[in-house]
């Protein structure tokens, strides 16, 4: 029956080649779909799962969204005094803190080694939390002078060499994948990020303050029963020029934003669906009509109804996986395409994006496919079956 | 010995009006039987051929095949008959399209309840009916006397107790239709038995019996 479904598939080209292209666009679609949500919803649990704070607290003249500080690695230059600040924190109300230097590279003037505008972090190596976590494991060689540790997005590899501000750095460590702005990120030792930004730049991009004194963000660990809105309440009140950022509820307002971008998303794949459904079904009503005849005289060499639905089925099923398997893997080889394009609208965590993830979606727009087609050919097939053998022969000229 | 007994069939259509292109018909069909029918256009030849066949049910009757009463037999049950037992040869031949000619044979072979395929008998059925180098052809590729000797082929292959034949004969020269019915003339003499619709008397010729349908009513020639 396999066989005799193969040969209508190859020698019915056109047809076959149409109902392939139609399961090839939707499963495609389908693919793209559940493969973006699966990386948001990834890059949220990866970020949920690892991210060791609660606050960071950052300049309030900061331009960027909250959303944008957590999960974006947009370079900002913006800093608040330590000395200013620190002493003034519930220090009753934290377990850890941490500090970070931002500085931006500058392509323009030919610093680095990658054309793009990157973020590096100056970590203080003594009291950092946040980076340790995502270290991936023989890549932990400690931060020195002349070392730095990159982002899972950053294309480096470990042990290579690099320019960054004019200066060579050997990457010692490479993080694994965390969903958030950290992907996107250059981190060396705070002390050398500031010497390097006192090289780099005027002092007017630091207001002329003392650099060693500045800080871009506080990461906070508060203690346990600790509650982040109270504490950035408490932080508010002391109407410091900072603003905190609780992460926990960033966190719920991309869940948010995700799950409306989904609900859109689901309702243009579902009319494409309904679409392609119509037309499949259209498509298999043509195939079984067209074969009216020959399906009478298989019935009057012995075709049972089962035989029929049979024949109609695995021809469908074999166009179903053609189509679903094109349709998955150029599905899956848009979603980086897809999910950047995307994210220049709307910021969306990116959870890891490896072969694995992109085989099962393939598998699952295989299903995906087979299922719209099994669908989309029964009632033709059934009615194909169960049509009078006499008069699907004669057409009912009889 | 009976092969298939016709116990006063009746088929009644009804489209606006009633049509009753079969009434009340009797007979019998023994082995080595060669009965040929006869009649004018749209008088009901082709749907008696099918009722005998199983392909249509009749309105009243019953079928007794080989003993078995097949009249109320479920559709799964007469395709197996069908498969097994009864050999068409329509009068607009068909055949799968997607399949090349000897596939379609090991098609119809299939069905026919014996799975045992002879690559040697295959090719002897299909240099009898002169189509041996078309074996690799579709359908679509042969002309109409090809098509119509490669749906015999189906058929022999098959070796069906009861032929049902509905102008055998379109589509041939004189030299194939020749060919054909002296086929039939073997395989009537194996004990099989053939019933043809024909409208030339050449071929009614070759008939140990004849009838003739007329207003529904079968009479002996």
């Amino acid at each position: 029956m396999w066989k005799l479904a193969f040969y209508n598939i190859i020698r019915r080209k056109n047809k076959s080649i149409f109902t392939i292209f139609i399961s090839t666009i939707v499963t495609a679609l389908f693919v793209i779909f559940i493969s973006i949500l699966s990386i948001a919803q990834s890059g949220i649990k990866l970020s949920i799962d690892r991210m060791g704070a609660d606050v960071i607290l950052i300049p309030n003249d900061t331009e960027i969204s909250n959303q944008e500080i957590l999960f974006t690695g947009i370079a900002q230059m913006k800093y608040f005094s330590a000395s200013e600040i620190y002493g003034k924190l519930p220090q009753n109300d934290i377990q850890k803190i941490t500090h970070q230097f931002f500085l931006k590279t500058l392509p323009e003037l030919g610093c680095c080694t990658t054309g793009e505008e990157l973020r590096i972090v100056g970590i203080d190596t003594q009291t950092d939390f946040i980076l340790q976590p995502w270290l991936k494991q023989n890549h932990n060689d400690p931060i020195t002078e002349d070392t730095a540790i990159v982002g899972s997005n950053m294309s480096r590899e470990f042990g290579s060499k690099t320019f960054f501000l004019n200066h060579l750095f050997k990457i010692s460590g490479v993080l694994y994948s965390t969903g958030t702005g950290m992907d996107e990120s250059i981190f060396i030792d705070i002390s050398k990020a500031r010497e390097m930004g006192k090289k780099s730049f005027d002092p007017k991009t630091f207001l002329n303050r003392n650099v060693d004194d500045l800080v871009t963000s506080y990461l906070i660990k508060l203690k346990p029963g600790i509650n982040a809105e109270n504490f950035i309440n408490s932080i508010s009140n002391l109407t410091l020029p900072i603003r905190a950022v609780s992460i926990d509820q960033t966190r719920t307002q991309i869940k948010e934003k995700i799950k409306h971008i989904s609900t859109i998303l689901f309702y243009i794949l579902g009319a494409f669906v309904l679409i392609c459904g119509v037309a499949l079904v259209a498509q298999f009503n043509g195939l079984t009509s067209s074969r009216r005849r020959e399906i009478g005289y298989l019935r009057s060499i012995g075709f049972k109804e089962k035989d029929v639905i049979q024949m109609v089925m695995s021809e469908v099923i074999l166009l179903g996986v053609t189509g679903g398997l094109l349709g998955g893997v150029i599905g899956a080889s848009l979603v980086p395409s897809f999910i950047s394009k995307l994210q220049a609208i709307v910021i969306i965590p990116e959870g890891e994006w490896t072969l694995l993830p992109a085989i099962i979606f393939i598998i699952c727009g295989i299903l995906f496919s087979l299922l719209i087609s099994i669908v989309a050919a029964l009632a033709p097939a059934i009615k194909s079956a169960r049509q009078k053998p006499h008069e699907a022969i004669t057409e009912g000229a009889l | 010995m009976s092969i298939c007994e016709l116990k006063n069939i009746t088929k009644i259509y009804s489209v606006g009006e009633q049509i009753i292109p079969v009434k009340n018909i009797s007979f019998e069909i023994n082995s080595g039987d060669f009965i040929s029918i006869q009649g004018d256009s749209g008088t009901g030849k082709s749907t008696l051929l099918m009722i005998i066949g199983g392909l249509l049910k009749p309105s009243s009757g019953s079928i007794i095949y080989q003993g078995k009463d097949i009249t109320n037999y479920k559709e799964d049950n007469l395709a197996e008959h069908r498969g097994k037992n009864i050999g068409f040869l329509f009068q607009n031949v068909q055949l799968c399209e997607a399949l090349t000619i000897e596939q379609n044979i090991i098609l119809a072979k299939k069905y026919s309840g014996n799975n045992e395929i002879s690559q040697e008998d295959i090719q002897f059925v299909m240099n009898e009916l002169g189509i041996l180098d078309k074996r690799n052809f579709l359908p679509h590729q042969l002309s109409g006397g090809q098509k119509r000797r490669a749906m015999i082929a189906t058929t022999w292959i098959r070796n069906p107790s009861l032929i049902l034949a509905d102008e055998p004969t379109n589509d041939l020269d004189h030299h194939w239709a020749t060919k054909v019915f002296s086929l039939f003339c073997d395989w009537v003499s194996k004990g099989k038995a053939i019933v043809f619709v024909t409208h030339n008397d050449d071929w009614s010729n070759y008939a140990t019996k004849k009838f003739h349908l007329n207003n529904g009513a079968l009479t002996k020639i």
